[in-house]
């Protein structure tokens, strides 16, 4: 990837990752209580789009800088979000190769792992209504979505 | 001169980083009027003006029977905040406020949707923002009272708060009031009132869902009482 494409894309998901936290933290798309994770899909579509490991980090390091000033009590929350979504850009090859599906199963493995660990550090037991609604709410938000960047991108 | 364009974009990003920095409180200000603009967009003027009725009435009820039981002299200090952002995510239900420890807000001060109704407490200050755990955080477990019976019960956080430990042969009722009962918060507080009864698996306890007169969603501001403690 030359330097310029490479700036480019990361401008184009810097700024959807920064919408999509934005839309997060305010809660717009809010149903029953449960938030889908918009910050996860834009991720997991830029993992589908480009096999590049420097792009996804790059992205996310400039989230966490934003976030460092914007956002700094969930800085542990955003701090785990990014391994989790970098095992699972190394696991890549090992799902099926069919966009949608394997939106699904990064979007299931990703709320397992994600919520597994944050487990380990809160006292109570985990919310499972919301956290199911919000795999559900996420899968449904993020095909469309995906389509939409694949036609962006392309 | 494509490399130069990239250097450029970079050296912009950087100064936007540096720029939010040293501006932050400003730049809260401006992200508060933009979500309250995409808000415009998502709710209708009647939605919001409905649910910021329902609150007020729960208050002023509230208000109303403090004067008709006794002449009590309020001496509470408030101070507005309004809500900066919630948390992204779905295992946690806080939200934080544009007033830290520069405003005098230190933690543990209560946090009220509107005067009477208990939203919530500090969990932790910044200078210029504070974090709130809400009654609906799964971390959130205070005493409370159900009723003119005063029964007492624990307040569990959900989506749908429940109060639970509530003695089998207690009358609890669909309508009975929820009132704070521990000391962290001012006693009497008003928290919901109760939706349904059920039995637990054991049989043993009643467990009430409690229904509040708001959604956490609407709430745009707050008040912190700050000479409780």
């Amino acid at each position: 990837m030359s330097f310029m494409k490479f700036v480019n894309r990361f401008f184009i998901f810097f700024l959807l990752a920064t919408l999509a936290i934005f839309f997060q933290r305010g809660g717009f798309l809010n149903v029953g209580g449960v938030t889908p994770n918009l910050l996860l899909i834009v991720f997991l579509c830029l993992i589908l789009a480009h096999d590049s490991m420097t792009l996804i980090v790059s992205v996310y390091l400039g989230l966490l800088l934003s976030a460092f000033f914007v956002d700094p009590f969930w800085l542990m929350e955003l701090g785990l979000f990014g391994p989790v979504v970098l095992l699972i850009a190394l696991m890549r090859k090992r799902f099926t190769g069919n966009a949608f599906i394997d939106l699904m199963l990064m979007t299931a493995v990703f709320e397992l792992l994600f919520y597994g660990v944050l487990s380990l550090f809160h006292t109570s037991t985990l919310p499972l209504f919301p956290l199911l609604g919000e795999l559900v709410y996420t899968i449904l938000l993020g095909i469309p979505l995906w389509v939409l960047i694949k036609r962006i991108e392309a | 001169m494509k490399t130069f364009k990239g250097f450029f974009k970079a050296f912009i990003l950087i100064a936007c980083f540096i720029a939010i920095f040293f501006f932050r409180n400003e730049a809260t200000g401006a992200f508060l009027s933009v979500r309250g603009f995409v808000e415009g967009l998502f709710n209708s003027a009647n939605y919001r003006t409905l649910a910021d009725l329902k609150i007020e009435n729960a208050s002023l009820k509230k208000e109303l029977e403090k004067f008709s039981v006794a002449e009590k002299k309020d001496s509470s200090q408030f101070l507005e905040a309004r809500v900066y952002s919630r948390y992204p995510f779905n295992d946690k239900n806080v939200i934080v406020i544009d007033k830290g420890f520069a405003d005098g807000v230190t933690e543990g001060m209560p946090v009220l949707a509107k005067k009477d109704v208990l939203l919530g407490r500090v969990k932790s200050v910044q200078r210029f923002q504070s974090e709130v755990m809400t009654i609906f955080d799964p971390d959130w477990k205070t005493s409370a009272s159900i009723g003119n019976a005063h029964i007492k019960t624990v307040l569990n956080g959900a989506n749908t708060p429940r109060a639970e430990l509530i003695p089998k042969d207690a009358a609890v009722a669909a309508g009975d009031e929820v009132v704070n009962s521990a000391q962290e918060f001012p006693l009497g507080l008003f928290m919901g009132t109760v939706k349904s009864v059920t039995l637990d698996e054991k049989k043993v306890w009643q467990i009430a869902d409690i229904e509040v007169p708001y959604a956490i969603e609407d709430i745009d501001s707050v008040l912190i009482m700050t000479n409780f403690k």
